[in-house]
């Protein structure tokens, strides 16, 4: 008679979460969760996995990818040249084929994802008038778990209530435009920017206080009042925030204030790594770090988070919803560029680019991002991202792990890079080295709690058991670039870098309350400016294949 | 994802079925009221002359669902001699998928991909030079919300919306009243460029008929104008059939403009240059944002062709013309594409949805056509439905079968479907097939 | 010598990729034959569509026989020779970096695909994307030596971005169109559009009827160029024939295209 427990006996596990930190202990799985032990001892498990010696975590959660939708679709799309030279994905009779780059295509973003023992990711910036085009994408998109953030950071509708000063009406939107597109959280990109984008030739905005034509509101002022309604309606996540004015030299102070707008509204700011640079305005011959004074805010600062977005060497393609961005960096790259404003709600660019460590500025880039991380105070609330694959592909994460943990590593990949990088920021003189459980918190428990995942992340009884094991090895690139196996809802779907069980993965998402009445104002204004009709904008639940309501 | 079966039966009385979506044209107007009354639309409030069409001319059916060698079968004999072509063929084909839903295009993909195939969607035929040109420059484009709340100058280049889009003006391009264009046609100035003055000149503000095969050189002449080189007049009459000072009149007019837009068709990429004629557009829209806003959007022409791009995109990386021989995806617009891999006589075997290459196809491609066996799913009884070895006649999406299609501008629609069929849907069948298939490659 | 005799009789297509004098010549004549290539969706050892006899251990391959449907052929190759009796199919020396092919018949489209050195001549007729980019690649052709006796067609030298082509007959609409460096010279006829997008680099259309130029073309002089001459005396050192009366012609020289860089020239032969 099956028992149906699943055990992974005397491994070496990792459970931040509950302060766990590399004891010797078994896990048990029933059922697709991770449980207690039976309580009665004659009960066995039908199967026993003898992980001894072999590091033990939770699965990996990656919280600010690109991976699905229109924005990353174009990118795909545009190149095949990307394509052509890259890894193969071939197919077999359990996975599909498929194609890598800097874009893969879906089945082979989710085969690679658990092969590097990752079971739950999430697309960063999706316009909720795409969302359906989101889900499809994401069922073909397996082994792992996913849910993705909706743009309103440009939205009209919420520009406008902002305007009016009514902040029911921006909270009860919010509630609705998540729960019709089946997201997550609200997603700012570049506040206002992109409105001004789309109504002046190289439009932008470039501070928080300028005014966005038409609409008369501020960045500032839509930094503050979504932040302001995600907290009241007690999202799991905090409102998620790309910053004005990213990339630019200089750009430090307006990330500065940015922190400072919060106040004590919960805030994650995204890939803060593009966000906190000295110098003068457009001026790269100054080009310097100030990670260290922003780092030092985020230190003092428990309502904040951050993701670091870490730059890699070498080619990838920049896709952002941030449409005067893309205009801009296909502009210094001279290279292809794809736009695509979607009405009422943002915009997007796409540019094909390449991080060279000649370069002062990518060098700097590349150093800043290591900073974040080696000066951070607390790990809980700076998590490991490449915005892949704008700083670089999801593949590289090992390869950050080590530069964390190896400060050999570290130092030689310093001596290959500008020289400039010594006196410009303070990476050469950061000795610290990341243990095992810091990165364990960077790239599951912490964002999957700054997701407020509860059953993710972690090893204690009731989470899902999405569980990663790990050979130990001294080469830290390569003991997380292939992992022993990788278990997803108790089953193993990878083991030593082969799919040995695709299955679906879960979509995540929220459905906050709200005050009906709400509706017949939205359906005015989809009837007044929208090119599709109210009624066939929301996606239904019987739409999606496998759903999960994240509850308030 | 639901899956797009046929739904429950109507009674007697007539329905009202309120935003419907049409899938006639890329436009997808998902604004019409259907009639329903005995499993047939009788009326379709606010669709055009091609959308009523379409809507009316579907009626329940007593043909064969299946049909062997042009003898009645059943869909499960259908399936299994399906599934045997496509696994014995070296190099079988899957090609058309622009007339079905997005739920039944990712499992032709997928079907193409356990065979080791070669899957193309009509793209390859239609808009695939402006695919190509995208790869090669990119594209500055928008949503039609954008065009209908921005738009103050629109150009239509190389096409004939008033015929082939009836409702596009009315509903995205001219006519609406903006955000930004409160005064609706009133805040537009409308160009037409075109070989020939077809219904569509005549709804223009200004007009260029262009010398035919021009298209490159008046591109570039605006390129250049916009550059601000100095060119031949002389010659730019020769080249393009229109005197210099025309040209710079409109190029003054899109500088000026607030928000350009460039709505492009087969004109550009069906003639002589194709790609290239695509390309050059393309970087027109770019070198415009320069000086002021501007987008382009090719023209698409059937309901969910943009959803084939879609689809085959994300499965494979590649949007048209995928070749899956060595069991993985490889992208050549020339050598994968149908038309070259038929009339070359390299498919020795082929699966058509929704599409009708026995009609259309170059003489050497439907020779080949019918002398290898393939499989044909369509609604409708065709040239290719006639000829094929196995011929399934599916429900039609939008009508009888719900699911997901992508409109011109890539913004996703659920289809609300009017009444049943006794036919199966192209995913039904897919799906079968592509069970079948996989128990035969293990 | 490895000697490969064609005695397939199918249209499906056949690829041959990775089967290069590079790559055979540390193999033995049984290995040679169990080398795997494709028929359609099939692997099959190389025997079972060609009869290989001789020795490869000098890097030599010789295949004869009406390989138009046998794509690939010393596509990344590196060193050596092939030596095609018959026509050649798709992507001859795709990619290659070293060595020759000749090809003594007719080659369809994509000779020398993003080659990046070597030489590839084809003794008739080729297709389309001679010397060319892929679809999307920033660049093309990167360096190496193309000559086609016969004619081409669309978009020869596609982004090229260094290296020479040369064609002897006619050549089709594009030649050299968004070209970053290199030389292209057409011998014959030229169809439209030569050089459009052209950054830098040379394209010679020195036939009879040379098509008007776009209009971001502009005139610079006439004059008879050394650097050309040069260029036919490497061309008639790898095999190539040039004419007597290209050497003392006089060419008018234009400069574009100005839609972009503009650094790029096209020289016309003027007719005396």
């Amino acid at each position: 008679m099956s028992s149906g427990y699943f055990k992974i006996a005397d491994g070496t596990v990792y459970d931040p979460i509950h302060g766990v930190n590399g004891e010797r202990r078994d896990i048990w799985i029933r059922d697709g969760k991770i449980v207690d032990p039976p309580s009665d001892p004659n009960i066995r498990p039908d199967r026993t996995l003898d992980a001894s010696g072999l590091v033990v975590m939770p699965g990996g959660v990656d919280m600010h990818c690109h991976i699905a939708g229109p924005k990353v679709n174009s990118a795909r799309k545009m190149r095949p040249e990307d394509k052509r030279k890259a890894d193969k994905v071939v197919g077999t009779a359990k996975t599909r084929s498929g194609t890598m780059g800097s874009v893969p295509s879906t089945f082979a973003t989710g085969y690679k994802y658990a092969g590097l023992g990752y079971t739950t990711a999430f697309d960063a910036a999706i316009p909720p008038l795409a969302a359906r085009h989101v889900h499809e994408e994401f069922e073909d998109t397996p082994c792992i778990d996913k849910g993705f953030f909706v743009l309103m950071g440009n939205n009209h509708f919420v520009m406008e209530s902002i305007h009016r000063n009514e902040p029911d009406r921006l909270r009860s939107f919010v509630a609705w435009l998540l729960g019709a597109a089946k997201g997550f959280t609200p997603k700012i990109v570049n506040p206002g920017g992109v409105e001004v984008w789309k109504q002046l030739p190289s439009g932008n905005v470039h501070g928080l206080d300028e005014n966005v034509g038409h609409f008369d509101v501020t960045p500032r002022q839509i930094i503050e009042q979504l932040a302001l309604a995600v907290d009241e309606l007690r999202l799991p996540h905090s409102v998620h925030l790309h910053c004005n004015n990213l990339g630019m030299p200089g750009n430090w102070r307006t990330t500065l204030e940015t922190m400072k707008t919060f106040g004590d509204s919960r805030g994650h700011l995204a890939h803060i790594q593009f966000h906190s640079y000295g110098g003068g305005e457009g001026d790269e011959t100054t080009f310097n770090s100030k990670a260290g004074e922003l780092v030092d805010y985020v230190n003092d600062h428990p309502n904040l988070t951050v993701d670091v977005g870490q730059v890699l060497f070498g080619e990838t393609t920049t896709m952002t919803a941030d449409g005067p961005l893309g205009y801009y960096l296909s502009n210094a790259f001279k290279s292809k560029w794809f736009s695509a404003d979607t009405e009422m709600e943002s915009g997007c660019g796409i540019a094909p680019i390449e991080y060279k460590n000649t370069s002062i500025v990518h060098s700097l880039q590349w150093a800043i991002g290591l900073e974040w991380y080696l000066l951070a105070k607390d790990p809980w609330r700076v998590v490991m991202s490449t915005d892949h694959p704008n700083g670089g592909s999801f593949l590289a994460y090992p390869q950050i792990i080590q530069l964390l943990m190896d400060r050999t590593y570290r130092e030689d990949a310093l001596k290959l890079v500008h020289p400039a990088v010594r006196e410009r920021s303070q990476l050469a003189n950061l000795t610290r080295e990341y243990s095992l459980y810091e990165i364990c918190i960077i790239t599951r428990s912490g964002p999957a709690k700054i997701l407020g995942l509860v059953n993710k992340g972690h090893l204690g009884a009731g989470a899902d058991a999405d569980i990663t094991i790990y050979t130990p090895n001294d080469d830290k690139t390569k003991m997380f670039e292939l992992p022993r196996m990788v278990i997803k809802n108790g089953v193993v779907i990878v083991e030593q870098g082969e799919v040995r069980e695709p299955i679906a993965g879960k979509l995540l998402y929220v459905s906050p309350e709200y005050d009906r009445g709400i509706e017949a104002d939205i359906a005015q204004w989809f009837e007044k400016y929208y090119s599709i009709r109210f009624r066939n904008y929301a996606v239904p639940l019987e739409y999606l294949h496998d759903a999960q309501e994240v509850r308030i | 994802m639901s899956t797009p079966a046929a739904t429950k039966p109507a009674d007697a009385s007539a329905t009202v079925i309120t935003d419907s979506t049409c899938t006639f044209c890329g436009c997808v107007c998902d604004d019409i009221d259907i009639t329903v009354k005995d499993n047939h639309i009788v009326d379709a409030k606010r669709a055009c002359v091609l959308g009523k069409a379409w809507f009316y001319n579907h009626h329940a059916d007593d043909r064969p669902s299946c049909l062997i060698d042009g003898k009645p079968a059943s869909v499960d004999e259908g399936v299994e001699r399906a599934a045997r072509i496509l696994t014995e063929a070296k190099y079988p084909i899957i090609y058309g998928l622009s007339d079905t839903t997005s739920e039944a295009q990712r499992v032709a993909v997928g079907i193409g991909d356990a065979i080791r195939g070669t899957v193309d969607t009509t793209t390859s035929v239609c808009h695939g030079p402006s695919g190509m040109a995208f790869q090669g420059v990119g594209e500055v484009t928008c949503t039609l919300g954008e065009i209908a709340n921005r738009g103050d100058l629109i150009i239509f280049w190389g096409g004939n919306p008033a015929e082939s889009h009836p409702r596009h003006f009315t509903k995205y391009s001219l006519m609406p009243k903006g955000m930004f264009v409160p005064n609706g046609r009133k805040d537009r100035t409308a160009v037409g460029v075109d070989v020939r003055k077809t219904k569509t000149a005549k709804a223009m503000d200004l007009f260029f008929q262009i010398k035919p095969r021009a298209d490159f050189e008046a591109l570039w002449t605006l390129r250049a104008l916009a550059k601000g080189i100095e060119v031949d007049p002389v010659q730019v009459k020769n080249d393009t059939g229109i005197e210099l000072e025309r040209w710079q009149d409109l190029m003054n007019r899109m500088k000026a403009a607030k928000f350009g837009v460039i709505l492009f068709g087969m004109g550009l990429t069906m003639t002589r240059g194709k790609h290239l004629n695509s390309e050059a557009l393309l970087s027109l829209a770019r070198d415009m944002n320069k000086f002021t806003r501007f987008v382009v959007k090719p023209m698409r022409g059937h309901g969910n062709v943009t959803g084939a791009d879609n689809v085959v995109t994300w499965q494979t990386g590649y949007p048209f013309g995928v070749n899956m021989s060595r069991g993985y995806p490889r992208f050549n617009p020339g050598e994968y594409t149908s038309s070259d891999t038929l009339a070359r006589g390299e498919a020795d075997a082929a699966m058509l949805i929704a599409c009708d290459p026995m009609a259309n196809f170059s003489q050497p491609a439907r020779e080949r056509l019918k002398s290898i066996p393939y499989i044909a799913l369509d609604p409708k009884d065709t040239p290719t439905t006639r000829h094929a070895t196995v011929a399934f006649t599916t429900a039609t999406y939008g009508i009888n079968v719900p699911g997901t299609v992508y409109r011109m501008d890539d913004v996703p629609i659920f289809l609300r479907p009017a009444f049943p069929s006794s036919h199966p849907s192209d995913f039904e069948v897919l799906s079968a097939i592509q069970r079948r298939v996989l128990e035969l490659k293990q | 010598m490895l000697r490969l005799r064609y005695k397939a009789d199918t249209s499906i297509p056949v690829e041959v990729e990775g089967l290069t004098p590079n790559a055979v010549r540390a193999l033995s004549l049984a290995d040679v034959q169990r080398f795997e290539i494709f028929h359609g969706n099939r692997k099959v050892p190389l025997a079972e569509l060609f009869d290989a006899s001789g020795d490869p251990s000098d890097a030599r391959m010789v295949l004869e026989g009406n390989l138009a449907g046998v794509h690939w052929i010393g596509a990344q190759m590196t060193e050596g020779e092939i030596e095609v009796r018959g026509d050649a199919g798709r992507h001859v020396g795709s990619e290659m970096t070293g060595g020759t092919i000749h090809v003594h018949g007719n080659a369809s489209d994509w000779v020398g695909g993003e080659m990046h050195g070597g030489l590839i001549h084809v003794h008739g007729h080729a297709g389309h994307l001679i010397g060319s980019a892929y679809r999307g690649s920033e660049r093309g052709m990167t360096a190496g030596t193309i000559l086609i006796d016969g004619s081409v067609g669309n978009e020869v030298g596609l982004t090229l971005r260094r290296g020479v082509i040369a064609i002897g007959g006619a050549c089709g609409d594009f030649v050299g169109a968004n070209m970053i460096a290199g030389t292209v010279l057409v011998f014959g006829q030229c169809g439209n559009r030569p050089a459009a997008g052209m950054r830098r680099g040379t394209v010679g259309l020195l036939g009879e009827n040379p098509p008007s130029l776009l209009v971001s073309f502009r005139k610079s002089c006439d004059y008879e160029p050394t650097f050309l001459r040069l260029t036919f005396r490497h061309l008639q050192s790898q095999g190539f024939a040039v004419a007597d009366e290209y050497w003392h012609a006089r060419y008018g020289l234009y400069h574009g295209d100005h839609v972009t860089v503009g650094r790029g020239e096209i020289l016309i032969r003027e007719r005396t």
